[in-house]
């Protein structure tokens, strides 16, 4: 019973005190994704409740015929040193620090070569606009959090067909990002530009947690090429 | 969480799996080689807002021809893109009725397309378990439908249903003029 006991006791206080000790000594970073956003957030301190004074109740004054005496003169004395000023009280160590910040990735937009009227069994070279590489730096209660991200590519061609990617494609004369179309018609293209990464926080780089997915939309009209003979 | 439509039934009806029925609709499927693509294209789009007024006017489909027309003709892309542009805020219920209607009645082979239109006015109305139970039966028509695959990765990103309504808005006077001009 009484090593039960002392086991129950042990393991009460060791969880709630490691993981206080973690955050209490150095900071927590955590790096994640939530509703395609990239959120920051930095914590320093017992993690805990925030500290808070012991409230202790004040008795309320009893009234009483009694009158105090009156009180006696204050000697003056000259000061000769200068006046204590008003020191800010120096943050306790139980005192906790968090903070949060919000990123946005780059967004994308469709194009395409020829803009005019493509042809059907022509390629079609598409690309869009945005970076192969996004990073930033940010600072949360004094830590340099650096984080990078990397976009793959989706592209659905309207056509039935569609391309796998980690290449934004470029204009000609790049062709990394070509399509034929087989039919002319008018085409709703989508892209899906699919953001992973990770973060590092004092020389310890982890992944961020989640991805970011970003949609866009273009519409792409594909012409026949009608023949014309002449003498 | 659920949702008033959560538990709607977009499973078959009867008339699905009416041979008369199939081969109407069968009769109005455009072939995408088709020397007068143009025109059945300009069909099938014409068809679509002739059903939405029937729709908006008497609550039901009362011409089984016109039902089929539509079903028929949203084999091809281009009717299909641009019956995906076609609803409004005043005309959503009106929409919703009917493409609900016409995936129940979608003969095998032509449920995708019917589907993923559902699917895209589920997202928008916020009940994204419908909108991916409306996919799942275009899935299993068409595995490897195009906007079956592309809606599942735009409503898998999260992606806000005012944006989506808005692409559409902004994609359907170009699929409209593609078809029309």
């Amino acid at each position: 019973m009484k090593r039960l006991l002392i086991l129950i006791l042990l393991i009460g206080f060791s969880i709630p005190t490691n993981a206080v000790a973690d955050c209490s000594t150095k900071a927590c970073v955590d790096v994640f994704t939530e509703n395609n956003q990239i959120i920051i957030t930095a914590r320093k301190g017992s993690g805990g409740a925030a500290t808070k004074k012991p409230v202790v109740a004040t008795p309320k004054p009893k009234p009483t015929l009694w009158f105090p005496p009156k009180p006696k003169p204050v000697p003056t004395v000259k000061r000769t040193y200068k006046p204590r000023t008003k020191v800010k009280k120096v943050a306790a160590q139980s005192i906790n620090l968090s903070d949060r910040i919000i990123k946005m990735v780059p967004t994308s937009t469709i194009a395409y070569q020829p803009e005019f009227e493509p042809l059907v069994h022509v390629p079609v070279i598409f690309w869009c606009d945005v970076p192969t590489f996004f990073q930033s730096q940010v600072t949360l209660i004094g830590e340099v959090i650096d984080f990078a991200l990397r976009p793959g590519f989706v592209w659905e061609f309207g056509d039935g067909t569609s391309l796998q990617t980690t290449n934004p494609g470029a204009p000609y004369p790049n062709q990394k990002i070509t399509h034929t179309y087989k039919q002319p018609g008018t085409y709703i293209v989508g892209l899906v530009a699919t953001w992973n990464g990770d973060f590092s926080h004092q020389g310890v780089t982890r992944a961020i947690s989640g991805t970011i997915k970003i949609p866009s939309f273009a519409v792409i009209t594909v012409v026949s090429a009608s023949s014309r003979f002449t003498k | 969480m659920t949702t008033d439509y959560e538990e709607l039934s977009i499973a078959s009806l009867p008339l699905a799996s009416d041979a008369r029925f199939i081969e109407l609709v069968k009769s109005f499927a455009v072939d995408p080689n088709a020397s007068e693509l143009s025109d059945k294209q300009r069909d099938g789009a014409t068809a679509v807002i002739d059903l939405a007024v029937e729709f908006e006017k008497f609550g039901v489909a009362s011409n089984p021809d016109l039902v089929a027309r539509v079903l028929g003709r949203l084999s091809d892309i281009q009717v299909r893109d641009f019956a995906l542009g076609t609803h409004t805020t005043e005309t959503f219920e009106t929409y919703w009725r009917m493409w609900h209607y016409l995936l129940q009645i979608a003969p095998i082979g032509y449920v995708a397309p019917v589907a993923t239109l559902f699917a895209t006015l589920a997202y928008e109305r916020g009940d994204t378990p419908l909108a991916y139970r409306s996919l799942e039966r275009a899935t299993v028509d068409a595995p490897i439908y195009s906007l079956t695959v592309l809606l599942r990765r735009v409503f898998g990103s999260g992606w806000p249903a005012a944006a989506f309504a808005a692409m559409r808005i902004e994609l359907h006077p170009k699929v409209t003029a593609g078809i029309f001009d």
